[in-house]
């Protein structure tokens, strides 16, 4: 099984975020957002390529919009209403109350200020929402039968999740935009620890590493600060939602400790409309919110003042808040041009300005003179201080969240080309995780490793549970008492192992069952293999043998010479000598201490050894062996686990001529 | 009850019964065993009973599992029970099945129940074989409890630990990879408790062990295991850093500070916390780790550092790990993670020099943080970087330093505060930024004037250069060009010169640089200044340096001839203590807080010029009416004491505890002093007096009263004190006489017991009776004929009286009492019914009490005195200071709609009447001293309301 990532849109570009994951027959949009750059064809991602016939809903399992930027969701209703998806939706509360907003704002702006050809209507942007279903964090949706998916908290703006995909035993994660930092109005990503197969992460920021965000509040505060102690006045262009109440937040609480009484005012009433939304929403806001809402809600501005149109031009300093950002045009810009003019004044640029607006202008080098059209020229004399702050994470935030999810497969959307080349070869490298920011329309193949669930019986668990294993007091081979540094870190490192027996059946799925479990479901007897090997040993000097056996051996005869006669002779008293000495002999050799001496045979582990004094012993070796010494003997026997230690005995077996000879000088 | 009980118990607990019954028999052995109005012998034979159950129904797997907890509660509640139900159990722990679980669960809960015995009943019963058969159980619970056992067990028993350190060293280290987290975790923190436990002993190779297991327990899925690894991974960086001096462990240290900071990144808030705690302990780390932590960039290899110069690429990555790790750590979303980052931060600043100064442009933004305990923290931090002088700021750094001295929150100012007193600023602008931020601060909030002033001072001391430059510019404002607008309101001005006049002290030749001018200007500002600096300098001193320094005449008669030198020498050792006490607050308790003879006796200095010098005056006004009250201008006695008692209530209003003693006597000498003249003038021969005023019997009774509350109130009162004190009731005794110009043989006595008493004073100080006490004690000396009253001339007597000046010497103690009637006064009455009694609360504190004396509450209306013995064991606290609250009845209620009560709280005078006692039940045996203003008390008949 593989996945099968199709990139509508934010292929090696910022704009129109949509990727088709297909996994496992599964068919999952992820973001169906347009481009602001482009007013032709290329505003929407190419559906096409899901379906030739436009079956979108037999073509697409689900579609998840992970926040309400329009860029994430704004090609929703001419998806859903105009090219006629019909399947499910899903998006988090938030972002189910606020996408409509955005979407109808701009759809005015289109409209009505650019005179352009609707391309959806309000009441598609109804109609479409109807479809929507909202979720809520780390709530487990079962889209059908096989996939399931998850939403975790994204940070970036109210709303925000990243979505967790699973189908069978594939999963992946779609981060939409997230940050990692939590500002101050929404905390921080969070996301479980999970197996993935595939991540898609956002890298707008593929390359930069932003420093602590207390020196952007600095600079801002301190900008803002030193204008209003001049009796200046300060605009602050925002869009109405996020920018805008995390900078509010930090005047309206910097206000307080300061105890400034100079009035802050929120012009638009999109802005007004927005902070109410956060005031419903607070437990998606951050946890210093969190918190400090059971006091007060802190999206009550304290210093916050009502705003008419008459105050912009009262005297004494003030600060305000007005739409749009960029100061493209309403009422910030009107604001601008009474203010500009005055060197007293301030104005504070959004990090990002599109060309062609009077923030991109204001940005590149410091104009005197802005012509706004043949007849209209503002005099810039004011301040700029320009901000930068940012609701998506940083290069170093990336590679933390990579880090931390360690999937098997990356692929980069939603940044620009080089630097999500650069930060491929991060990825790749310090990582070592395959890594791909593949280009709009094209699709990725990800190999997945094919996982097979096994059932595993009770006593196999238990026996994994156990932990025998990890404790090794009881071995016999390790007494306490010397028991040394060294010993304990070999004891604990060693992995933990559990022994079973896959059992794959054909109408039953596959299971693990302990070794003797095995043999009661398959309904045999155990069969244990057991090698033998009986072979003479010569000893040379026979003699000595049988006086260090002492009287017992009266029936021994020194004539006897083959060794027939020789296995006659050998009684029990004389083998137990050899086997003594035997004994000796191995306990040197293989350094085992644990010999058990029986009165007619060794046992090392499975390893038997005794003389043999019969003569058709079926192990035996039929090989005459004539020398001047003595012949004994030796049968042996263990079972497989011990064959190395068995080869060691009969090598040691077959030196004991030696062994005999040393044997009374060591006396 | 319980007998039948007891037999349903073995009936039901016999052999035959089936299993519901006999789980019914244990509830009632439950309720036998926990009832504490249950006989032993009941207990006893319930337990015995249950512990044969225990073998009798082995196959009863449900019954012998609650009767095995049973018992456990009943071995915990009976602690007599623990050797035979510890004994039952026992067979238990050897079965491989969950009976084990509820065995050890059982043991567990004995030995955590009672003191030593119960765990060393328990701990016997245990040895290595068993400890390991359980702990490899294929049983999670007995696991899990047995590891809690054992961790427990660790530091329990010093001597004698259920295993050995070595062998519990393996249980714990095997058991950290357990299939089960919650065991993962206890295994853990058993390492860690066993590793604290044996300290150093533990070897290096076992350290590394427990090192490793951590570092694989930090990537676990459970949070509370990775907090326990990180506490444990924690816990080997200190016992390596311990090693140091044996073996090279600072790669060791370096790679286990990584690892920590991996962590510091987890996604849990408690594994966060733990981590960059654990971050500030680790010591030694190597500077090149520490600056990559503070630095999200992965730095490259630095030429000519040895420790990554030898460092593979691979290694090289694996320090990427840190980065920036403060960095996340101060910008986390929990003020707490923000908080730990912050305080480890400073610790480590400790460390190396370039990473005090990269943390502290962190650290000066983060006073921007929306949390208050974390700008707290972080002022904390900064004021501790100073004391290890790990402290350089620089000019970017003041505007949000400075701006907190304008902070809404009164901590974080005076925080600011404190931190900047030990600031070393190292160029002009930057000082003139601080002391404007004071003066804002001072502007703002004029309530901290003194902490400001005192913080001022400080950095003129620390800054001699620059502060001669301010105070040079200010001469140039004060100089010829000023017509007059200066000031000296202006805080500006004011925060300028206190900088100034601070020069001197830092050092002789400095003060020549000052402009003379300014010294003398801020002279106006002394009283304000002094008491900012309290503690440090006292007010003459200051004011001597200021006169001195302006080339004024000085006049110095406090003093002496005590030179500013001398001064600033004898202070220096003082205002070295005064900048390690964290905040000038406690300044001026320092003599609490740090035992230092020279502080101590810089407060006696204080104390004495502030509060003992203008009473000693006020005595002496006092002694100089003397004259004046003998030749009857009582009037001009009258309007002098009366502006004494005014001065010393003005004293009095914001004395310290120490004087209170010294303000109540002489407030009660005045008062004697004026009733004295009162009754001399009714003495006057051809008297005038006028109508309405007291006769002298009032007055001298009251006298009485007063000189009693003057010899028993004050313990410890010294012999001059005393003696003088003695002969005003001579006196006194002599005025009661007057009219009958005899003594009664009462008054003999006490003349005689005073006199005694006057000689054994005069004995023990070595001086010489006056004359008038000589002269009366020859008057009333025995005759021979007894039945002969002593007839005395009063007036003869009086002419001879001529009190010595009293004087305030030593210390003594004052004995009062504050009474208060509860939920009463004039508007709020309590109800009585006639003839019947009244309970009255009252809120009683007392002062100076001894358990030996003996108090009464007196309780007046008209001529009905009701006394009522106050019981010491009613009140709370010590002798210094008891409290309590007493409801005490009033029996004799009057028939009438309304009264008021008089109330007063007195002390039995114990040696006034020596030979006659009045034997009266329910009233004080001898003469009270009262300890409290009289007060009302107000009543209302039922029904008349």
């Amino acid at each position: 099984m593989a996945i099968e990532c199709l990139v509508l849109g934010a292929g090696q570009e910022v704009g129109k975020s949509c990727v088709v994951v297909s996994i496992g027959g599964k068919r999952i949009m992820f973001d169906c957002g347009m481009h602001m750059g482009y007013l032709d064809g290329r505003r929407y991602p190419d559906f096409s390529l899901i379906s030739g016939t436009g079956d979108f809903d037999s073509a697409l399992t689900c579609i998840v919009i992970t926040h309400f930027h329009l860029d994430h969701v704004g090609a929703l209703p001419y998806f859903t209403e105009v090219c006629g998806y019909q399947g499910p939706i899903y998006m988090t509360y938030p972002t189910k109350a606020l996408a409509p907003l955005m979407l109808e704002d701009y759809r005015k702006v289109m409209v009505e200020r650019r005179g352009e050809e609707e391309q959806f209507s309000y009441a598609h942007i109804v109609e479409c929402m109807k479809k929507v279903t909202p979720i809520d964090l780390k709530q487990t949706i079962h889209v059908d039968k096989d996939l399931q998916i998850r939403a975790y908290y994204a940070g970036h703006v109210l709303g925000a999740a990243m979505i967790y995909a699973e189908v069978g035993n594939i999963a992946m994660v779609y981060t939409g935009d997230y940050n990692m930092t939590p500002d101050r109005h929404l905390g921080a990503a969070q996301i479980d620890r999970l197996h993935l197969d595939l991540l898609i992460t956002e890298s707008t920021y593929a390359t930069t590493i932003r420093d602590s965000k207390y020196a952007r509040e600095r600079e801002f505060l301190k900008a803002v600060h030193k204008c209003v102690a001049g009796g200046g006045k300060v605009l602050i262009p925002t869009f109405a939602l996020g920018r805008a109440q995390e900078l509010c937040i930090l005047l309206d609480d910097y206000w307080e400790r300061m105890n400034l009484k100079v009035p802050i005012y929120l012009s638009a009433g999109l802005t007004i409309q927005a902070n109410m939304y956060y005031k419903m929403l607070i437990g998606w806001t951050s946890q210093k919110i969190k918190d400090s809402y059971t006091i007060r809600n802190p999206f009550d501005f304290k210093h916050v003042c009502s705003f008419e149109r008459s105050l912009v031009n009262a005297p004494g300093p003030c600060v305000l808040f007005a739409t749009p950002g960029m100061i493209s045009g309403g009422f910030s810009l009107e604001v601008f041009k009474q203010w500009a003019p005055s060197e007293r004044n301030l104005v504070t640029l959004p990090g990002y300005c599109v060309a062609g607006t009077i923030g991109h202008k204001l940005m590149s080098g410091k104009p005197t003179r802005i012509d706004l059209d043949k007849d209209t020229h503002i005099d810039v004399r004011c301040q700029i201080h320009q901000l930068s702050f940012s609701p998506h994470t940083d290069s170093k935030g990336i590679m933390d969240l990579v880090g931390f999810l360690s999937p098997q497969h990356v692929i980069l959307v939603h940044g620009e080309k080089p630097k999500m080349a650069s930060l491929k070869e991060k990825i790749q490298s310090e990582l070592g995780i395959q890594c791909y920011y593949p280009a709009n329309n094209e699709t990725v193949f990800i190999p997945t490793t094919q996982n097979v669930k096994v059932d595993a019986t009770k006593k196999f668990i238990k026996s994994c549970s156990g932990g025998d294993s990890n404790i090794a007091l009881d071995n016999p081979c390790m007494s306490t008492c010397s028991l040394s540094g060294y010993e304990i870190s070999e004891l604990v490192r060693d992995e933990k192992l559990a022994e079973g027996i896959l059992m794959m059946e054909k109408t039953k799925a596959a299971r693990i069952v302990c070794e003797d479990e095995l043999l009661q479901i398959l309904g045999v007897e155990q069969h244990t293999i057991q090698f033998a090997h009986c072979f003479p040993v010569d000893l040379s000097n026979r003699k000595q043998l049988l006086h260090h056996s002492g009287g017992c051996s009266r029936q021994s005869t020194e004539e006897a010479s083959s060794h027939y006669v020789v296995a006659k002779d050998i009684n029990p008293s004389t083998s137990y000598t050899v086997l003594q000495l035997l004994q000796e002999k191995l306990r040197n050799q293989i350094k085992c201490k644990y010999i058990l001496m029986a009165s007619d045979h060794l046992k090392i582990d499975s390893v038997q050894i005794r003389v043999c004094l019969d003569e058709d012993c079926p192990y035996r070796l039929n090989q005459n062996r004539s020398s001047g010494g003595t012949t004994i003997y030796f049968c042996c026997s263990w079972s497989m686990r011990d064959e190395k230690l068995a080869k060691k005995c009969l090598s040691a077996i077959k030196d004991l001529d030696l062994a005999v000879q040393e044997a009374p000088r060591t006396e | 009850m319980e007998q039948f009980l007891l037999e349903r118990l073995h009936l039901h607990l016999s052999s035959t019964s089936d299993s519901s019954c006999r789980i019914r028999a244990l509830s009632t052995a439950r309720s036998l065993i926990t009832n504490p109005s249950s006989a032993a012998s009941t207990v006893s034979s319930a337990v015995e009973t249950l512990i044969v159950s225990l073998s009798h129904f082995s196959d009863d797997a449900s019954f012998l599992r609650l009767a095995i907890s049973l018992l456990a509660e009943a071995a915990t509640i009976h602690r007599c029970f623990a050797v035979s139900v510890i004994s039952a159990v026992r067979p238990f722990l050897d079965g491989r099945d969950h009976l084990a679980a509820d065995a050890v669960a059982a043991l567990a809960s004995i030995a955590g129940s009672s003191a030593e015995e119960g765990f060393s009943l328990v701990e016997s019963i245990f040895d290595e074989n068993l400890v390991i058969s359980l702990a490899t159980s294929p049983i999670f619970a007995v696991r899990s409890r047995i590891l809690g056992l054992l961790v427990y067990s660790i530091g329990r028993a010093k001597t004698s630990a259920i295993l050995g350190h070595k062998s519990l060293l393996q249980v714990f280290l095997g058991i950290a990879i357990d299939l089960y987290p919650s065991v993962r975790r206890s295994a853990l923190d058993g390492l860690v408790a066993l590793c604290k436990e044996a300290g150093v002993d533990v070897n290096s190779l076992a350290v590394e062990c427990c090192y490793d297991r951590a570092v694989e327990a930090l990537k676990d899925e459970d949070e509370l295991v990775r907090s326990a690894a990180v506490r444990l991974a924690s816990l080997c960086a200190e016992m390596f850093a311990a090693r140091e001096k044996a073996m090279d462990y600072s790669e060791q240290i370096d790679m286990i500070f990584v690892q920590l900071c991996s962590v510091a990144r987890d996604m849990s808030v408690k594994v966060r916390v733990e981590a960059f705690n654990a971050l500030g302990k680790v010591q030694n780390v190597s500077e090149s780790v520490l600056l990559q932590s503070l630095s999200k960039k992965v730095q490259g290899i630095k030429s000519g550092n040895i420790t990554l110069g030898k460092l593979d690429k691979e290694s090289k990555f694996r320090f990427s790990c840190a980065a920036g790790i403060f960095i996340h750590g101060i910008e986390d979303e929990f003020f707490e993670v923000r908080t730990i980052a912050c305080r480890s931060l400073g610790m480590l600043t400790k460390f190396s020099v370039q990473f005090a100064d990269d943390a502290l442009n962190l650290l000066m933004d983060m006073l921007n943080d929306d949390a208050e305990v974390v700008r707290l923290q972080v002022l904390q931090t900064l004021f501790d970087m100073a004391t290890y002088d790990r402290l350089q700021v620089q000019e970017k750094h003041m505007h949000m330093f400075l701006g907190l001295l304008g902070d809404f929150n009164a901590s974080i100012r005076s925080s600011a505060r404190k931190t900047l007193r030990l600031m070393k600023l190292p160029k002009l602008e930057i000082f003139k930024s601080a002391i404007d931020g004071l003066i804002g601060n001072l502007e703002t909030y004029p309530e901290e004037e003194e902490d400001i002033f005192f913080v001022l001072f400080s950095l003129g001391v620390d800054h001699r250069k620059f502060s001669v430059k301010l105070a040079k510019d200010l001469a140039k404002q004060i100089g010829p060009s000023c017509d007059g607008e200066l000031t000296l309101d202006s805080h500006k001005v004011a925060a300028v010169l206190v900088l100034s006049i601070s020069l001197p002290f830092a050092g002789e030749n400095f003060a020549c640089d000052i402009p003379p001018v300014i010294f003398s200007y801020a002279i106006p500002l002394l009283g304000r200044i002094a008491f900012a600096l309290q503690g440090v300098i006292d007010q003459d001193s200051v004011l001597a340096h200021l006169c001195r320094n302006s080339g004024m005449p000085f006049l110095d008669k406090t003093l002496g001839s005590k030179e500013a030198g001398q001064i600033c020498s004898s202070s220096l050792p003082v205002w070295s203590i005064a900048s390690k006490v964290s905040n000038k607050e406690t300044v001026s308790h320092m003599s609490e807080i740090l035992k230092h003879p020279e502080q101590s006796r810089q407060e006696d200095e204080y104390l004495n010029e502030e509060f003992m010098r203008p009473m000693e005056l006020i005595l002496e006004t006092v002694g100089e009416t003397w004259p004046l009250t003998k030749s009857y201008s009582t009037y001009e006695v009258r309007r002098t004491l009366r502006t004494c008692q005014e001065e010393l209530e003005m004293i009095a209003w914001n004395a310290p505890g120490l004087v209170s003693a010294s303000v109540d006597f002489v407030s009660q000498y005045i008062q004697v002093v004026q009733l004295i003249a009162e009754a001399w003038e009714k003495m006057q021969p051809k008297s005038s007096h006028d109508v309405g005023s007291m006769t002298l019997d009032i007055l001298v009774e009251k006298l009485e009263m007063s000189l009693r509350r003057m010899r028993h109130g004050f313990p410890g009162l010294p012999c001059q004190m005393e003696y003088h004190v003695l002969e005003l009731t001579l006196l006194a005794n002599l005025l009661k006489v007057s009219k009958a110009g005899f003594f009664s043989d009462l008054g003999l006595m006490k003349i005689r017991v005073i006199i005694s008493r006057l000689e054994s004073l005069c004995a023990e100080g070595s001086y010489k009776l006056s004359d008038f006490a000589q002269e009366l004690k020859g008057a009333i000396a025995p005759r021979a004929k007894a039945d002969v009253p002593h007839q005395i001339n009063v007036y003869n007597f009086l002419k001879l009286f001529n009190p010595q000046q009293i004087r305030l010497v030593g210390k003594f103690k004052n004995i009062k009492a504050e009474v208060q009637a509860l939920d009463n006064d004039s508007e709020n009455p309590l109800i009585y019914v006639s003839g019947l009694p009244v309970g009255i609360r009252f809120r009683i504190t007392l002062y100076n009490i001894s358990d030996q004396d003996r108090l009464w509450l007196c309780m007046v209306v008209g001529e009905v005195i009701q006394y009522v013995f106050l019981d010491l064991c009613q009140f709370e606290g010590s002798n210094e200071m008891r409290c309590g609250t007493v409801v005490l009845p009033f029996f004799a209620t009057p028939m009438a709609s309304s009264f008021v009560l008089r109330v007063c709280l007195g002390i039995e005078c114990p040696s006034e009447n020596v030979a006659f006692q009045k034997k009266i039940q329910g009233r004080p045996k001898d003469d009270i001293a009262l300890l409290c203003e009289e007060f009302n008390v107000y009543f209302v008949r039922i029904g008349d309301r």
